[in-house]
């Protein structure tokens, strides 16, 4: 059976794509040599390789290049093997409350950075650490044990960070396993985690390739963690050069020579999407859901229960509970403070009153409503027909489309939000420009990456014979689509729409440049604002409402999964 | 006396009554309710108003035109609850022109109104804190010549630009913030040099923010290049400092809460709003004093253009500046209300000597100064720890 009659229009989307991610692709790339001040400002008498040369000659940033690979390379270790023990734990095994991984794990996603990075400090800094000065009085330490403001404190906390977005990606991937190759290694007499290690992990192997290729370029861009935590101690990382550069002290920021630093990223990026489509190119070694007998069934972990649940359940309290309580704690203070007794004694309601009092933000939840849910399913949809050409196609542009579509995780925010910006105003005939609208464009462009990865991977699992047999009973590809991939796709569909919506509630960096006034202004530009006006009591009150809205709303979409699972099987 | 004489004599009686009424009424009431509330607050005296009306006085023109626009867009730093406060009285005034503001930081704003403008396209009607980046609307002629607005005749003549393109909208004095529980008052240093040689602020007990054209710039004006220089060098070599890529607000809650001790640049109106907050920091000018204005603008071309002059002539009315005052504790740069309680923390301001940073200036000394100190924030980073 040809593939060719799942096509759906491969050069539509090859032009979409080629659309959203060209653009700020050009300006990256001829910005790069650009020393005009203005980004935008292209012309002949402009151009030359001085941003390549006052960079890459500053040995400064070779230093930078070694504490980069530390950072990421541990950031990565540590977020990837914590994401992947809670998802194999919660979808593989038959550990018990697995409800509270589900709805606890992703809380702090939609929480900022920045906010994130304060919470930590107030727990771990040397001075005003709160763990640190427990510490101290209990073991009669004369100085404080753990020092956040460290290398070894941004891999921690950034590692930490990192698990949500991992966990996400990787829940599909072990919930769509057939567990035939399992069963046959439990049959052998193999051990739980030894099967795991051999089976498991090695089906899962690019999808979780792919996650943590997503992973590192996270931690290369994101420069909350270094900058709050880096940056006091001297220590810097590519991300927070790049943003140094653009938000130095000068008039104007240099953009010619952060995306001549931004070229480091697109060069990874262009590196490593070659390897992976190399890795995938013999997908159906990794076809892990078939026409034949799919039943997904769960390891007995044993007398291994107990230690499993007790280690998510330090997880859960170490990552999530504490900064939730940090949040919870600075809500209700008049301005920030280390806890103690008087401290407590001067709690106060006022930034809730403020919050509630404070016109914009009404209308900043009503846009960010709108703008989450827009770019979330237009991430869903156009990922997964980008997917679908990429993995299922015999295009001959697909591989050109793939690599495309992962670029955009290669371009600082604020790049992207100026090269939306510059087109939006170029066609000022189509009303974008101080929309909403505008956002969800710039936003969907940059989320292409991780859209297509996840439907990459999760593509991947479906077997061929399953749509062949649809074509074989005469099903149209719309039905085929219908039938097929949505009912056995559903779990990565919504995995990576409530992703986006999570990531584009948290992410400032594009919305600052897109916005124009409360017409379309959102929750991370009121939070941005807030933050920077010095609110920190005030935002933290913002943080927690948004882990507490998060953990309800996860709650709720479990429990009703839950309940039907209970109903199937009475035992989890 | 004859009854022709005795009845032009009484006419005139009731004329002059009827005179000094009608000026008894316009001095009891001649200004909005906001503004009365605002006086009430302040504990000011009306008189303190007297004879201000004149400044309220506006060419017909722009206010036929300033309805006809009904509305007019801002960007600036204020928070928007501050510009509802600071803008009730004008919106008493000018009830036809609905005002619709814009926060944003200074790079976002100023990259984004110039990129526009290059395209024909104006985003706002007056923007403010055009700081560095004011040259640039300059050359590319962005910026509208408002020497006729009345009122800028009420700022002393360092604070308007000559040829009209900026007017200085209040003062700022930017030096030191302190947390009292850490550092008292004696620990503080008297003039810029102690803060080099004084234990108490070296290693990364004192934070400093990624913005010396607050500070280093009125010191490089006053002091000159070679010791702004040296000052700068043992700055970041010897005391070295934590650098923080928080907003200098940010800071201010870091330095309540005794992550360092001491955050450089802070400024009066903020520092003071915190420890009317609560917060357990003081503020503290070595000399000369670091001192500017924050500057406001109108763009050429604003389609607003009668709405932002009525607004730009109301902001620097005396009404105005006390509105302003109220909304964010930043010293008004009016010429009459220069004035000791209208200044935060004024015993660490007025007694000492100044140094003023005139933004004219900026253009030829700012970009020295911004490239040497990006090469000393850039290198103290690198090396792992």
């Amino acid at each position: 059976m040809s593939s060719s009659r799942l096509q759906l229009g491969p050069y539509g989307i090859f032009l979409i794509v080629l659309l959203l991610v060209s653009v700020p692709l050009f300006f990256l790339i001829l910005g790069s040599f650009s020393t005009a001040r203005l980004p935008g400002d292209f012309s002949l008498s402009t151009m030359g390789l001085e941003n390549y040369v006052k960079i890459y000659s500053d040995p400064g940033t070779w230093d930078i290049f070694v504490n980069t690979i530390i950072y990421v390379t541990g950031s990565v270790v540590i977020g990837i093997t914590l994401a992947v023990t809670l998802a194999w734990l919660v979808e593989r095994t038959n550990m018990p409350g697995k409800i509270w991984i589900y709805a606890g794990v992703p809380m702090t996603l939609a929480v900022p950075g920045m906010l994130q990075a304060m919470a930590w400090v107030l727990l771990l800094s040397p001075r005003i650490g709160f763990i640190n000065k427990s510490l101290q009085s209990l073991f009669g330490l004369a100085e404080a044990p753990i020092n956040i403001y460290s290398l070894g404190g941004m891999i921690f906390i950034e590692g930490l960070r990192l698990v949500p977005t991992a966990f996400l990606m990787l829940v599909p991937l072990m919930r769509g396993m057939d567990p035939a190759l399992e069963e046959a290694a439990a049959v052998c007499g193999a051990r739980p985690f030894s099967t795991a290690r051999k089976i498991t992990m090695r089906l899962l192997a690019p999808g979780l390739v792919a996650v943590m290729i997503y992973q590192a370029m996270t931690a290369l861009e994101v420069f909350e963690i270094p900058g709050i935590l880096g940056l006091p101690a001297g220590i810097y990382v590519f991300s927070t050069k790049i943003y140094a550069v653009i938000r130095s002290a000068t008039f104007l920021p240099v953009y010619g020579q952060a995306n001549a630093l931004a070229m480091v990223y697109l060069f990874i990026a262009l590196f490593t999407t070659y390897y992976y489509t190399r890795m995938i190119s013999r997908v159906e070694r990794y076809t892990i859901i078939t026409g034949k007998g799919y039943r997904p069934r769960l390891l007995d972990l044993g007398r291994w229960r107990a230690a499993a649940f007790g280690l998510v359940v330090f997880y859960l309290f170490f990552a999530i509970a504490l900064p939730f309580l940090v949040f919870l704690y600075t809500s209700f203070l008049g301005f920030l403070q280390a806890p103690s007794a008087a401290a407590f004694a001067t709690l106060t309601l006022k930034n809730y009153r403020f919050l509630a009092e404070y016109g914009e933000v009404g209308s900043a939840l009503q846009n960010t409503l709108w703008m989450v849910l827009i770019t979330a399913t237009a991430t869903v949809v156009l990922s997964f027909f980008v997917s679908l050409v990429v993995v299922r196609s015999k295009f001959w542009g697909r591989k050109l489309l793939d690599q495309l579509a992962f670029l955009p995780h290669a371009i600082p925010g604020i790049v992207m939000g100026i090269a939306f910006f510059w087109v939006f105003l170029k066609i000022d005939f189509l009303p974008i420009y101080g929309t909403i609208w505008a956002m969800a464009i710039g936003f969907t462009a940059g989320f292409l990456s991780y859209g297509t990865r996840s439907m990459n991977a999760a593509l991947l699992q479906v077997h061929k014979e399953l749509e062949e047999a649809a074509y074989v009973s005469g099903a149209r590809p719309w039905r085929t689509l219908w039938r097929i991939f949505l009912p056995l796709m559903m779990p990565s569909f919504i995995g990576v729409w409530i992703w986006v919506i999570l990531h584009a509630v948290r992410i400032a960096g594009l919305p600052l440049i897109l916005y124009e006034g409360p017409q379309n202004q959102v929750l991370s530009i009121l939070i941005w604002n807030m933050w920077d006006e010095g609110y920190v009591p005030a935002v933290a009150a913002i943080g927690t409402l948004l882990m507490l809205a998060l953990l309800l709303l996860t709650l709720a979409v479990r429990y009703i999964g839950f309940r039907r699972q209970l109903v199937q099987a009475p035992n989890l | 006396m004859k009854m022709s004489q005795m009845l032009v004599s009484v006419a005139a009686l009731f004329l002059l009554e009827a005179i000094s009424s009608n000026n008894a009424r316009a001095a009891a009431a001649p200004f909005p309710k906001a503004t009365e509330e605002i006086l009430k607050k302040l504990k000011l005296e009306p008189s303190i108003l007297a004879n201000t009306e004149k400044e309220h006085e506006v060419p017909k023109a722009w206010l036929d035109g300033a309805r006809k626009e009904g509305k007019l867009r801002i960007y600036s730093t204020f928070d928007p609850g501050q510009v509802e406060v600071l803008a009730k009285p004008f919106k008493e005034r000018y009830p036809f022109i609905n005002i619709e503001y814009n926060r944003a930081s200074h790079e976002d704003r100023a990259v984004r109104t110039l990129i526009a403008y290059k395209n024909k396209r104006i985003l706002t009607d007056i923007i403010t804190g055009l700081g560095g980046s004011y040259f640039m609307y300059k050359e590319i002629g962005a910026l509208e010549d408002m020497r006729n607005i009345p009122n800028l005749k009420n700022n002393p003549p360092e604070t308007v630009d000559p040829e009209g393109l900026w007017v200085g909208m209040h003062m700022r004095y930017w030096c030191m913030a302190y947390n009292t529980r850490s550092l008292k008052k004696e620990d503080m240093p008297k003039r810029w040099d102690e803060l080099l040689t004084n234990p108490k602020f070296r290693n990364g007990n004192l934070a400093i923010a990624n913005r010396p054209q607050l500070w280093a710039l009125s010191l490089w004006k006053a002091n000159g290049e070679k010791w702004t220089k040296d000052f700068l060098t043992k700055l970041f070599n010897e005391v070295k400092p934590q650098l923080r890529r928080e907003g200098v607000n940010a800071i201010l809650e870091l330095l309540a809460a005794g992550e360092f001790n001491a955050s450089l640049p802070s400024a009066e109106y903020r520092s003071f709003k915190k420890q009317q907050d609560g917060a357990p920091i003081n503020y503290h000018c070595p000399e000369p004093v670091p001192t500017t204005v924050s500057e406001m603008g109108v763009l050429k071309g604003a389609p607003n253009i009668n709405a932002a002059r009525l607004f730009v002539n109301w902001f620097l009315s005396k009404e105005g500046q006390i509105a302003q005052y109220v909304a964010d504790y930043a010293p008004p740069v009016h010429k009459d209300l220069r004035r000791k309680e209208f200044v935060p923390f004024a015993d660490e301001i007025v007694p000492k000597k100044g140094a003023f940073r005139d933004p004219g200036v900026e253009v030829e000394i700012q970009p020295k100064l911004l490239a040497f100190w990006d090469e000393l924030w850039m290198h103290s980073g690198g090396k792992r720890r």
